[in-house]
């Protein structure tokens, strides 16, 4: 049996359209899912019940449901009560609110792992509640939630491949309908697994460089 | 009798142990020196926790650098923690009978017996079934005394056993090892305890830059003109 | 409104779905099962931290754990019936699938929870004169367990997630019969709602016992 890399070659543009779409949908799956998170997190550790109850029914929703489900909810099901939907917008949204809820957990630790004592001492300096937040809270979340948070955008960009079930033209669908077209499974499904290695591996590095020279600089 | 001969060790690039020699035979024999002088890791290379660079250790006739012995001198050396390190999933009694068990092969009924007999000599007849998160600090490092002496071991290896226990503890201890010494176990002991060191010790043995700059009788280290020693001495003192 | 809640649902789909829980089920247990004796021996493995060997399991380790579980799966129901006279069925490929995903997170949890146990107990074992068989069995277990249950149940719910991708590879579990039912009724909003809450159903009591298994973690004392 001979192997024909060749064809991955030939096809190599259409592979990389795949990879930017699969960036696109990413990064904008990303802004949304932190900023849901951040939101999520706050009404999580509210004192409002309400808030609360609703983030952990939130959380432990799609926590506990499969993605590929939800994403099949979203394009299939909002059709039918009059929303259209698309592909990669939809895709976008369904990974967004989905990584939120995982989000909102890693934010929440890192809000609570806070001491206390801290953010008394600044109030008894006169800090008031969003300079608190602005200067004490957030800088210290970060410094726990940033690693924790990298490692979820990394699920993130593995999670874009099942957007191939709606053939959403990032890398995974593209590479699913070059290999219809060409039969050759093997290398084509080889070449991405080893490109979606490459592209987690080197954020990974990244994450933990930023991390080691930015974040964990210092005290406290 | 343990012979300890031209031992090296080094950590890294620091030298801890250096070309040492010294037997260690009966009787109590404290070991002192500052923080790095190679005490601990003295000990640790005697029963095998940590693997010499260079030299020998003999322990009753078996060579250390032969691996197929390194099980037997450790049977023959039991050794008792700063940190206690008992097993937080068993209690006092199993704690001790453990080993019998599985090294010795006791039978459970006999080892049982046998480990109340330690544990009342300890003074922990009534915390047999006593978890070590249930215990105080003293009483865990009494249980791990226990555990050690079920073994009928050649010699007894105290490392820093009370560095972690505070001064009520220390001294319920410390009274503890002074009755076992009586008997006449053979015990190496690293300590900063002074005044148990002079009542107690049979031998006192300083350490310095992982050499033996003193090696005596308990009343001439403790009168000694060595200006190292007073020094020494003198720092402690002043704790 | 009532036409729209009971629309052309059938016993018979009530059965499919059920037939399709039980399938689920059974890709989630075996993947779990293969993961498990894959995962402790390579977790084990590591643990010991052998130079070269160490090195050389990573090699198995990160790939999977860092590429899609839909990549995975194509890759191994189509790509290998194309290089060998094998050609495995869904069931086959989606078992052992997500056994070897399963296996590669499994390790990494058994080896930490190895470590996780402090130095000086192997310390202390080792000087009463146990081997590292008797310590590893008698003194490590017991404590690396307890930390090992919390997280690996965590993997199995995650696992049971997305064992969902197995319906793409055309493998009838929940997902898929739920698929095949929304050609027919036309009702998506529905099924793919009730889908969901099988999942849940399946998935939310294991994932409060992880929790719970978590919290008694914590308290240690008392249980021995």
């Amino acid at each position: 049996m001979t192997l024909h890399f060749r064809v991955i070659f030939s096809n190599l543009d259409f592979l990389l359209e795949g990879l930017k779409m699969t960036f696109f949908i990413s990064v904008f799956s990303l802004i949304i899912g932190f900023f849901i998170g951040l939101v999520v997190a706050f009404m999580r550790i509210s004192k409002n019940k309400v808030f609360s109850s609703m983030a952990i029914a939130y959380v432990e929703f799609f926590r506990n449901t499969p993605f590929l489900v939800q994403l099949f909810f979203f394009y299939f099901g909002l059709p039918e009560l009059g929303i259209n939907t698309e592909p990669v917008t939809t895709a976008i949204i369904a990974l967004g609110i989905n990584n939120a809820a995982y989000n909102s957990e890693i934010i929440r630790a890192g809000i609570i792992s806070i001491n206390k004592g801290l953010i008394e001492g600044a109030e008894s300096l006169g800090f008031t509640k969003f300079q608190i937040v602005r200067l004490i809270i957030i800088p210290n979340a970060l410094r726990v939630t940033f690693k924790p948070l990298g490692s979820n955008f990394i699920n993130l960009i593995l999670t874009t491949s099942v957007a191939v079930s709606i053939t959403a033209n990032e890398l995974m669908s593209n590479a699913m309908t070059l290999s219809s077209n060409t039969f050759r499974p093997f290398e084509i499904y080889l070449t991405i697994l080893v490109l979606y290695c490459l592209l987690t591996f080197s954020l990974s590095g990244f994450i933990h460089f930023v991390d080691r020279k930015f974040i964990s600089k210092g005290i406290s | 009798m343990i012979q300890v001969r031209n031992v090296s060790k080094s950590f890294g690039s620091t030298n801890v142990l250096d070309e040492l020699s010294i037997d260690f035979d009966k009787g109590v024999t404290v070991i002192m020196g500052q923080s790095g002088a190679g005490k601990s890791t003295l000990l640790r290379c005697i029963n095998g926790l940590e693997k010499i660079d260079g030299g020998d250790i003999v322990v009753d006739g078996l060579s250390i650098n032969e691996k197929k012995n390194v099980r037997e001198i450790r049977e023959k050396c039991s050794m008792v923690f700063q940190q206690f390190n008992l097993f937080p999933h068993l209690n006092a009694l199993e704690n001790v009978t453990l080993s019998p068990i599985h090294v010795l092969g006791i039978e459970k009924k006999k080892a049982q017996e046998k480990a109340m007999r330690f544990l009342e000599m300890v003074g922990l007849s009534e915390k047999i079934k006593s978890y070590p998160s249930q215990l105080s600090g003293g009483q865990q490092q009494r249980v791990a005394i226990a555990r050690a002496l079920i073994m009928e071991p050649s010699a007894l290896l105290l490392d820093e056993i009370t560095s972690a226990l505070d001064p009520e503890m220390t001294s319920e201890v410390l009274e503890v090892i002074e009755r076992i010494a009586r008997e006449g176990t053979t015990m190496l002991v690293v300590t900063h305890e002074v005044s148990f060191a002079r009542r107690v010790a049979d031998r006192m043995v300083f350490l310095e830059n992982g050499k033996v700059l003193a090696d005596q009788r308990t009343e001439e280290f403790f009168t000694s003109n060595n200006e190292r020693i007073m020094r020494f001495l003198q720092k402690i003192e002043f704790n | 409104m009532e036409e729209y809640i009971f629309p052309k649902l059938t016993s018979y789909d009530a059965l499919l779905l059920l037939k399709g829980m039980g399938m689920t089920i059974t890709v989630t247990l075996l993947a779990i099962a293969i993961g498990l004796l894959i995962g402790f021996f390579i977790g084990l493995l590591r643990s010991l931290k052998i130079p070269i060997l160490s090195k050389l399991l990573l090699v198995y380790i990160e790939p999977i754990r860092n590429s899609p579980l839909v990549a995975q799966l194509f890759f191994a129901y189509y790509g290998i019936a194309m290089v060998t006279d094998f050609s495995p069925s869904a069931f086959q490929a989606a078992v052992w699938t997500l056994g070897i995903n399963t296996s590669a997170f499994a390790a990494v949890i058994v080896n930490a929870s190895i470590r996780s146990v402090e130095k000086g107990q192997w310390e202390a074992a080792y000087s009463l004169g146990l081997n590292y068989w008797k310590t590893f069995r008698l003194v490590i277990v017991p404590q690396a367990i307890r930390v090992f249950i919390p997280s690996f149940v965590g993997l199995c719910v995650n696992q049971l997630q997305v064992s969902s991708l197995v319906s793409l590879i055309g493998f009838v579990d929940i997902t898929r019969v739920g698929y095949m039912l929304t050609l027919r009724t036309y009702r998506p909003f529905l099924i793919w709602s009730i889908v969901a809450v099988l999942y849940f159903a399946l998935s939310f009591p294991i994932s409060k016992f992880a929790r719970y298994a978590e919290s008694r973690v914590k308290s240690y004392g008392k249980i021995g």
